[in-house]
């Protein structure tokens, strides 16, 4: 129960963290977030083609990827996006290119069903490989 | 005691009052915002593959060609004989019947111009693309392009508006060079068809392949006019914007209380998502084909690599936006074994008024979808990517009712009857 209880706390947070910057750039600029990979070893900053994520919508992620210590490193980045509840992701694979330093545009997005979804963004860096994610409840 | 006896009265007051009289939902703030997302249907979107897509003219000839028998290899079956207005632009029978029984259902039209993929099994990515395979099929028109073109050529008001609005048709009249009948046929490379066309200069071909792929984009301009809207759920949504209670009234308490459902309990705006009623996307449900047993039709399995090898795909020669955002949206195409049975979410707009239902017919009325969706009777397990959410629902027969009544509701008004009839 107190597993669940926190879970469900992580998801809440998860999506006030969200709903924050969302309701502060008034539905207009481009959505703009930052997370820690689970690890803490990068941080990214996401920003995304619209103000928010809607149903059905094509859209796009520009990512920019750092280490949180400062210091230089070639990373690499793969993304997806899967519904927990439902047992599947998009109907489509994320197109990710690099635009150099550290900079990628995630392309062909489309969340085509309400619900929970899971954006994973996989950074590697050599042998390394940590997962910086988020969840979004689409209604 | 009393309260024994005041609940006594209160049922069968219920009870005499009828399902029609109980009263309306409750609608909380979580669904008014998404009725919301149900009404309106914007206006029709653009069409970047298709540079007569919003031309007036293109679509009349579509209208002149879509009603045409002669387009066809028996010279009887036009487009129309399938998709008849007169039955909501289907046929009213389980597997469609044109030259012969084909293993799926004719689908509707309504609405096409707002989706993503076309066909149960999403193979061609165009209106326009989709429009041509028919016309080759042999179990539908059965017809080939080279005899198309000429069938239009043969025709003065067809070619001079069809010439009028792309140039001039290739020189059919040259047997040499064009012969009778010719069409690429990966699915059987020996006929005579495919030899002809193998035959065939380069330049030849790929004039023919051109005037071919503007024929279908012309008969696209003409169904994307075929829109389903201003339904009575759309007159209540409006009023809730409003707060009229006159608009409101367009929606009766039954269907109130099936859209209730339909949002809430029967989790069907799942996949019957935005103002047309639809995800766009593909679901496996594990249907039983016609007369039982396991499901044996690959949908969206065999249907993915065949939109990608078409030549007449958002990306390929003939598409007026080849590196355009559709096409773009090809490349991230893969297909995966948890495609295997997955068909196309149909739009509910119009859904009433159409059937049999399902991809192959398998439910002769909603009241059976309805009933298969509350029970799942008969569903295969078909992998372990299967929709894990689709459990039954567990409707109640007043439930069912309430659910088939706001179906009904998305009936929208008539369209103008100049666009039911050859122009």
């Amino acid at each position: 129960m107190k597993t669940f209880l926190g879970g469900l706390t992580v998801v809440c947070l998860a999506l006030f963290v969200w709903a924050g910057p969302d309701a502060a750039n008034g539905g207009e600029d481009p959505l703009v977030k930052t997370l820690l990979s689970n690890d803490g070893t990068y941080r990214l900053t996401l920003e995304f083609s619209g103000a928010e994520l809607v149903v059905r919508d094509l859209f796009e992620v520009g990512v920019r990827m750092e280490r949180s210590d400062g210091g230089k490193a070639d990373l690499q980045l793969a993304f997806d996006a899967r519904m927990p509840e439902h047992g599947h992701g998009m109907n489509r694979e994320a197109e990710v290119s690099s635009e150099g330093g550290g900079t990628f545009a995630v392309s062909n997005l489309l969340l085509h069903m309400p619900g929970l979804w899971e954006l994973y963004f996989d950074v590697t860096e050599g042998a390394i490989c940590e997962r910086a994610q988020f969840s979004i409840d689409l209604d | 005691m009393k309260f024994f006896g005041a609940l006594l009265l209160s049922t069968l007051a219920v009870a005499a009052l009828g399902q029609g009289d109980l009263p309306g939902p409750e609608f909380s703030a979580r669904d008014l915002q998404r009725i919301a997302s149900l009404s309106p249907l914007g206006p029709v979107p653009g069409d970047e593959t298709n540079r007569f897509a919003l031309d007036p003219r293109a679509a009349l000839l579509g209208q002149r060609l879509f009603f045409e028998p002669g387009l066809s290899a028996n010279g009887k079956t036009a487009c129309a004989t399938c998709h008849d207005p007169e039955q909501s632009f289907g046929d009213g029978l389980p597997r469609a019947v044109a030259l012969a029984e084909g293993p799926r259902r004719t689908p509707s039209l309504w609405n096409l111009a707002y989706a993503r993929w076309y066909f149960y099994d999403g193979r061609a990515d165009s209106l326009w693309a989709q429009a041509l395979q028919p016309m080759e099929n042999e179990i539908e028109m059965g017809s080939d392009r080279l005899a198309i073109l000429r069938a239009v050529q043969s025709r003065p008001l067809l070619r001079s508006e069809f010439e009028a609005l792309r140039g001039a048709l290739p020189e059919l009249s040259d047997s040499e060079r064009f012969p009778e009948h010719a069409r690429p046929r990966p699915d059987a490379p020996g006929s005579a068809e495919a030899v002809a066309w193998l035959a065939m200069a380069p330049e030849d071909r790929e004039a023919v392949n051109r005037a071919f792929a503007d024929l279908g984009k012309m008969l696209a301009a003409y169904e994307r006019l075929l829109v389903s809207r201003d339904s009575a759920f759309d007159r209540f949504a409006e009023g809730l914007r409003e707060d009229d209670a006159e608009k409101k009234a367009a929606l009766s308490v039954d269907a109130q209380r099936g859209l209730k459902l339909f949002l809430g309990k029967g989790r069907c705006r799942l996949c019957h998502n935005g103002p047309n009623f639809s995800d766009g996307e593909f679901h496996g449900l594990g249907l039983a084909p016609p007369g039982g047993g396991m499901p044996t039709d690959a949908g969206r399995y065999n249907g993915l690599p065949a939109l990608l090898a078409d030549p007449f795909n958002a990306r390929g020669a003939y598409s007026d936006a080849p590196a355009g955002v559709r096409a773009r949206i090809l490349k991230g195409l893969r297909r995966s074994t948890s495609n295997w049975g997955e068909f196309k979410t149909p739009s509910l707009r119009e859904v009433s008024r159409r059937g049999p239902f399902m991809h192959a017919g398998q439910f002769a009325t909603l009241e059976v979808v309805l009933e298969f969706y509350s029970t799942l009777e008969g569903a295969a397990a078909l992998h372990q990517h299967q929709e894990q959410i689709l459990a039954p629902r567990n409707f109640s027969a007043g439930e069912r009712a309430d659910l088939l009544a706001f179906l009904e509701s998305l009936e929208g008004a008539p369209l103008p009857a100049t666009l039911l009839k050859a122009p």
